[in-house]
């Protein structure tokens, strides 16, 4: 296995020297080679014993010359693309020093890492998970580095075996140029696959060592390998997934023909929708198919808006019960585009950055008829499974901006059902900012954190879903808070509660921007999604703060339901 | 929530998203004139260039909300201008249905955001200023062209 220090001194420039130096002698030998193949003695030109010799040992050499011509070809080939894979390598080195001069590491010269706050404090302006992250991915950049690297001299080993064995060649053609032509045909250099159940981190790092040709290929010729692979850039991931979708269709179209069961039926038509969903929605513009997996049950999606891999602020919306890719992959983008609308405009006013926004159908959304199953919307499980995929897909969005070397501040929202999702997906060490769970019946069990933000949460009048995750706090029960989903936004003090602008007879009086019920958080115009761009906009510092009044009410409407309080239109 | 029928009736009657979009693009552009000759610091407008562009709205197929690309002063304004800039656009979007009144979503010395909204479409109209002062028109939900034609639903 070649080393970190090994590949420090490997050279592209003299590899492709050597290329350019085998491929003259190439040229030298077809060409005499073609010229000694005419000269070929025909029988009657020359009768006798040693005319029988002379052609015998006329066709040996050119059955020598053919072996030769083809096997340097393959070497000419297998030097340029050698040239081509290690350029990349260097890079990737620079990059896992310069990550590390970043957050207090040094990369030794044989890819030893060290701690250089080892024993002291850290500074303050250091977080400890972001550094922990940034440790896993300058390990994941020095080890997929040699990865490739020993992938690449393998296989250049294996060019040269080969030639020098006398392996390449199709016989005596009595042509040297064609027996040139089978040698470069031949395959030489192949493309590492990318690390089995990599992290998003690993999978970057793997990415980064493969060349533009070899990433090219990638997405056109495997691009079921890399299209749900977290940490591949957006739009490598998008393409690769564009592209899936012809014979994904066609694959599902086939076990439609054979399949018997009404359920299958359904689950198929419902997948063949959703592909027509995803591809109307991508149609919209300024789109990326980041997720496209139809091995579940249901189908499942996620599209972004505007540059994900290096938008400063970047949200990632993860809806709940009921959702599927066919049923609300288009509405919900939609949604976003409304929310990504008023970040722009907020930074305008205020100053900040660009905005990215994510539709994440990720995972298996409970649906109503799983009610009485461990897919249910009352058990944790789906939001579990869920959550840990979520939070492989945020370390992917914060992995490409590392590899871009562009600042994040990534914003998780999650709706319903999503919002548990959400919650499960923050108890781990992601690289979330800020989140906004809204209309949520449980945070998850997994105690969700961000760093450097805050957690906030909104809860509309008339919607009963939070309410029913916090009845212990609403009839003021002396039992634990929360449901089977989690303790209750509510009972965390470390959330922060926003305004959803709760005010009774909503038909008359002031203006208003009030949301009601459970599915109007993110209707454009109102107070709950100012505050949800404010927050993913990263202007914390607009949000309106949910008053004791708004709480007093909005208690008060689980009581009166359509008397004091309802939409107005 | 209201039948499809109903609410594709309700759309039928607004004009389609390409009609409304000029005309909101026209009472944008009255509502900046109208800002830069009371309000002397309002002049230099400049078109953002970019907007999310258009979104679904109504089964998703039959009908489109559009945001128009922003207008931005690079200068904030004063807490008075700012006053007389929401009474301007009020005084001026009413006539076609907006509240003259506006949400407010944030006030503080010299940081404001607000937004006008018209009931018969979900139109808004939002003003800021802070940094700078911008001037944004999310256009709500009506039918495409080809559904206001059409005069009933897709099935979709």
């Amino acid at each position: 296995m070649v080393s970190i220090s090994d590949i420090r001194k490997w050279n592209a420039d003299q590899l492709e020297q050597a290329r350019s130096e085998v491929q003259r002698e190439l040229q030298v030998l077809t060409s005499e080679g073609d010229e000694f193949a005419g000269t070929k003695i025909s029988e009657g030109d020359w009768t006798g014993k040693s005319s029988a010799s002379a052609m015998a040992a006329h066709d040996k050499l050119l059955q020598q010359g053919d072996r030769h011509a083809a096997g340097l070809a393959a070497i000419v080939k297998g030097l340029a693309q050698a040239s081509d894979a290690v350029r990349p390598l260097p890079r990737q080195i620079n990059e896992a020093e310069e990550l590390g001069r970043k957050y207090g590491f040094q990369v030794g010269e044989n890819g030893d890492v060290t701690d250089t706050f080892a024993g002291k404090p850290l500074p303050p302006d250091i977080h400890p998970e972001d550094r922990e992250r940034a440790k896993q991915e300058i390990t994941a950049k020095l080890e997929q580095v040699v990865r490739t690297a020993t992938d690449i001299d393998a296989d250049l080993a294996g060019v040269f075996g080969k030639a020098g064995a006398g392996q390449y060649g199709v016989g005596q053609t009595g042509n040297l140029t064609t027996a040139a032509a089978a040698g470069t045909a031949a395959m030489a250099l192949t493309t590492p696959d990318p690390p089995a159940g990599g992290t998003a981190a690993q999978n970057a790092a793997w990415w980064g060592t493969l060349s533009k040709a070899e990433q090219g290929a990638a997405i056109g010729a495997t691009p079921d390998k890399i299209g749900n692979l977290n940490g591949v850039p957006a739009v490598a991931r998008s393409q690769a997934n564009m592209n899936r979708i012809p014979a994904m269709r066609a694959r599902l179209m086939q076990r439609l023909k054979n399949s018997g069961s009404v359920d299958e039926i359904k689950s198929i038509e419902a997948k063949l929708k959703s592909l027509d969903k995803i591809k109307e929605t991508m149609h919209r513009g300024n789109r990326s198919l980041l997720v496209l997996d139809d091995t579940h049950p249901r189908m499942e999606a996620a599209i972004g808006i505007g540059d994900v891999d290096g938008a400063k602020n970047v949200n990632v919306f993860t809806p709940g019960f009921t959702t599927t890719v066919d049923g609300s992959i288009k509405g919900y983008d939609s949604a976003m585009a409304d929310l990504l609308q008023k970040e722009n405009y907020l930074n305008r006013v205020h100053g900040g950055g660009s905005n990215a926004a994510v539709t994440w159908i990720g995972y298996q959304a409970p649906q109503a008829d799983e009610v009485a199953s461990s897919q249910s919307v009352a058990l944790p499980q789906a939001a579990q499974h869920g959550g840990n995929k979520l939070a492989g897909f945020l370390s992917g969005v914060g992995v490409a901006h590392e590899a871009n070397n562009a600042p994040l501040h990534l914003t998780a929202l999650g709706h319903s059902y999503g919002s548990t999702t959400t919650g499960e997906a923050l108890g781990h060490n992601t690289p979330a900012n800020d989140a906004v769970l809204f209309g949520s019946p449980g945070e998850g069990w997994n105690k969700p954190h961000v760093n450097g933000g805050h957690i906030y949460s909104e809860q509309a009048a008339t919607d009963y879903v939070p309410a029913a995750g916090h009845t212990s706090d609403l009839f003021h029960l002396p039992t634990s808070p929360g449901g089977p989903l989690g303790p209750d936004t509510y009972s965390d003090p470390n959330i922060q509660h926003m305004s959803t602008n709760i005010k009774a007879n909503p038909e008359g009086g002031d203006p208003l921007a009030p949301a009601f019920g459970h599915s109007e958080y993110l209707n454009n115009g109102t107070t709950s999604q100012y505050n949800m761009a404010a927050v993913g906009s990263g202007h914390s510092e607009l949000v309106k703060p949910e008053t004791e009044g708004d709480r007093m009410l909005r208690d008060a409407s689980y009581f009166t339901p359509g008397f004091m309080f309802g939409t107005p239109k | 929530m209201q039948h499809p029928d109903e609410a594709f009736a309700k759309l039928a009657k607004l004009p389609s998203i390409d009609e409304a979009v000029q005309q909101y693009e026209q009472l944008g552009s009255q509502i900046r004139q109208e800002l830069s000759q009371e309000i002397p610091d309002l002049t230099a407008w400049k078109d953002s260039q970019d907007s999310v562009g258009g979104s679904g709205c109504f089964n998703e197929e039959d009908g489109e909300k559009r945001h128009l690309p922003d207008y931005v002063v690079q200068k904030g304004v004063t807490d008075q201008q700012y006053e007389q800039a929401l009474q301007i656009i009020g005084k001026m979007a009413k006539p076609i249905g907006f509240g003259d009144k506006p949400q407010r979503f944030h006030d503080s010395p010299g940081k404001h955001d607000s937004s006008f909204f018209n009931p018969r479409d979900n139109t808004t109209i939002s003003f800021g200023t802070g940094k700078a002062t911008v001037l944004q028109i999310s256009v709500g939900c009506h039918l495409t062209p080809e559904a206001k034609k059409r005069g009933h639903p897709s099935e979709s």
